[in-house]
């Protein structure tokens, strides 16, 4: 009895294809109080990046509310249709994200991979589309700060937007690139046949952080895109 | 006898251990929501996404803002719920989710109330004659402010640091230098924002500052005079 204990005990039992092996740490009473304290590590984690953007858009209504004319100039030079198409795209990768996690729950790794991959280029679709937007940004001057060179402006200080908007979907942007590895790591494991109903929380955690993303982008998106005079 | 009764014991606290779960892990049952959530859900995203395209084409005026972040908040809400799982979750992590915006809404909120309420006190300092001995002989207006955050080569950059005052050339000496209020902007236009928006100079009446890069102060300087 005492060895079968110590096997059941084991931390290491290595998960076999479904998902339905995996060992519950000895700290914890239940496979799912293991699962929600993963889940609420996962949520703190998301407060303190909720914090984070935070700061920013705080700094964006200092800003806007100091050079209002600037910004409301500014945001016309912003392509809304090439953020509208950057929005859907993100969405629809939160979709297949939550669609994932749900094939996850019940099992279905090819799904599971399926759906992972789906959001991976949809991550990469976003980040294409940004790229364009840079780019064009780049090209015509409208760069943050003292960088900023572009002509034709009424206003005195388009380049605070363009330092607020640059530095706000440039953080952004790298929370998609990090998302992107985390998403491919998620991809590999279920492939290996890590997950199933029994245990999805790493899927489940990507899961919430990649929603984060796409909220800070639903907020981001009509505020400097939008949201004129 | 004894140590029989000993022994049952021991089996006993055994088995209750067993069954206290790390031993046999309790399954977790995931709560699989049905497929037509998430569709409408993200139907209702892009409907959304589509409505607050659609009204950045039309000018509501100080309304724009609200609309947007309305919009944004309901789209937020939706992916939190369902995407996110919260609807269904345990109530902890709302509360966790729910503090960090509580938190971030003082953060933001009493720092949007310092800065749009700045100059609302120095507007008493700033009304206090500079020269006592003279008490009518200037006025706030006569302070220069110093435009800090004006891109290099701009035409409203002063010269000198930050803040700092032209002497004048009259006999008063200023033993008080009027505070420069950093933005004010109680209205939304740039050039009701004291600082950032275009150099201001001395009023035309006081003596001509050493002028060079001074320009004549727009007339729709805010008056700091009630």
């Amino acid at each position: 009895m005492g060895a079968a204990a110590h096997d059941d005990h084991g931390h290491d039992i290595p998960a076999t294809g479904d998902g339905t092996q995996f060992s519950v740490a000895h700290h914890f009473d239940t496979a799912d109080q293991q699962f929600n304290s993963n889940k609420m590590g996962i949520w703190l984690f998301l407060v303190t990046e909720i914090l984070f953007f935070g700061g920013l858009f705080c700094a964006f209504f200092i800003f806007r509310s100091w050079y209002y004319d600037s910004f409301v100039e500014a945001h016309h030079h912003l392509d809304r249709i090439m953020g509208g198409i950057n929005t859907l795209v993100l969405i629809g990768s939160s979709l297949t994200m939550a669609l994932a996690v749900r094939a996850a729950q019940q099992g279905k790794r090819q799904l599971v991979v399926l759906l992972l991959a789906i959001t991976i280029l949809c991550a990469f679709g976003f980040l294409a589309i940004k790229y364009l937007e840079y780019t064009h940004k780049f090209h015509d001057g409208l760069l943050p700060g003292k960088y900023f060179h572009a002509t034709g402006f009424k206003s005195q200080h388009p380049g605070m937007f363009f330092a607020v908007y640059f530095m706000m979907t440039g953080i952004h942007g790298l929370h998609v690139v990090i998302g992107i590895g985390l998403i491919t790591w998620i991809l590999l494991r279920a492939q290996n046949g890590e997950f199933g109903p029994r245990y999805y929380a790493p899927v489940e955690g990507v899961g919430l952080y990649w929603h984060l993303v796409d909220l800070v982008w639903i907020y981001l998106f009509p505020l400097l895109y939008l949201v004129g005079g | 006898m004894s140590s029989a009764e000993h022994s049952h014991s021991d089996a006993g606290h055994g088995d209750a251990h067993a069954g206290h779960g790390h031993h046999r892990p309790s399954k977790h049952v995931p709560h699989v929501l049905p497929l037509k959530t998430y569709f409408i859900c993200w139907g209702a995203l892009m409907v959304l996404t589509a409505i607050t395209v659609g009204a950045s084409y039309v000018d509501f005026g100080a309304a724009n803002l609200i609309i947007a972040v309305v919009i944004a908040t309901i789209k937020a809400s939706t992916v939190a719920l369902i995407f996110m799982h919260l609807l269904y979750d345990e109530k902890f992590n709302a509360i966790i989710i729910a503090s960090s915006i509580i938190f971030l809404g003082i953060f933001v909120g009493f720092t949007m109330s310092d800065t749009e309420g700045r100059g609302l006190g120095e507007k008493i300092q700033g009304e206090r004659p500079q020269n006592i001995s003279q008490p009518f002989e200037r006025t706030h207006h006569d302070q220069v402010l110093v435009d800090t955050w004006a891109p290099k080569g701009s035409t409203s950059a002063m010269t000198g640091p930050p803040g700092v005052i032209p002497p004048k050339p009259s006999a008063s000496v200023d033993p008080v230098p009027v505070p420069v209020p950093v933005p004010a902007s109680a209205a939304p236009s740039d050039s009701a924002a004291p600082a950032p928006e275009g150099s201001v100079a001395p009023a035309p009446s006081a003596s001509a500052a050493p002028s060079g890069s001074v320009k004549p102060a727009p007339s729709t300087k805010p008056d700091k005079n009630p």
